[in-house]
């Protein structure tokens, strides 16, 4: 799986879950607070993206991830380490 | 707009027509009475909508509980005068602190490790197709279904062994 196809599940939840996105450009700095993006939003987008990739990535590590690159860092790193928890 | 995860989606149409657990299977244990409950719910009496746990089953994701609604006599005086009828929020509410006993008591089964705040978030889905009468227990059946980060919840409400109401909720441990 290429950051790339991580980049593109990310911001097609961006879109779906979070209406104030509509119409804005997403890139791997945009932040989705910035974006207008609630707690529950945020952790929803989260939560569809690792389930639609096959990922594991644990809770801990995701409050850290303030924009879409941590989001994608985290995944690569989760990607690479597909056993770990 | 909220979907119903797919798994999760048939577990509650069945849920709306059919027990969900047999009726023979419904108190096969491990049971768990009102203290051991205490120790797995937060929530405190008169907020408490399981006297007892009559299955326990970590391993498929399924508990079975059953409340005395007469407790609630003072709530069914006004819910409805003279046609008492157990309010659909405390059905839900029920299915929810099943759902959550199941939660905690496989984390406990799992690894010991201490239970994590549970916080609902979202009512999925619920049904009511019979009323709940106030004369006899109900009984409470909850399903696990894991949905990404969230945990979602599908159960019913049985009285009689019929579907009295289901409910699908979704919540977020450790949140």
């Amino acid at each position: 799986m290429t950051r790339s196809q991580m980049f593109e599940a990310v911001k097609a939840n961006i879109e779906r879950i979070v209406e104030e996105a509509a119409g804005r450009e997403i890139t791997e700095s945009t932040s989705m607070v910035d974006l207008g993006a609630d707690s529950l939003q945020i952790v929803e987008v989260v939560s569809r993206s690792i389930k639609e990739l096959r990922l594991k990535v644990p809770r801990t590590e995701l409050a850290s991830a303030q924009t879409v690159k941590d989001l994608l860092d985290l995944f690569e790193r989760s990607a690479q380490q597909p056993a770990a928890r | 707009m909220l979907t119903i995860e797919s798994g999760a989606a048939a577990l509650f149409e069945r849920a709306c027509r059919e027990p969900l657990v047999e009726r023979h299977e419904r108190e096969r244990g491990p049971a768990l009475d009102e203290a051991a409950i205490r120790a797995l719910l937060p929530h405190r009496r008169p907020f408490v909508f399981l006297d007892r746990v009559t299955r326990l089953d970590t391993a498929n994701g399924v508990i079975v509980g059953r409340y005395d609604v007469q407790q609630d006599s003072s709530l069914l005086a006004g819910h409805f005068p003279g046609r008492p009828v157990w309010p659909g929020v405390l059905q839900i509410e029920a299915v929810g602190q099943a759902g959550l006993c199941l939660v905690r008591a496989t984390r406990a089964a799992d690894d010991g490790a201490p239970q994590r705040p549970f916080q609902l978030t979202d009512v999925l889905s619920a049904r009511f197709e019979t009323a709940v009468a106030p004369d006899l227990p109900v009984e409470i059946v909850a399903c696990v279904v894991p949905d990404g980060l969230f945990t979602i919840v599908v159960g019913q409400c049985l009285q009689r062994d019929r579907v009295c109401s289901a409910a699908a909720v979704r919540g977020l441990e450790g949140a």
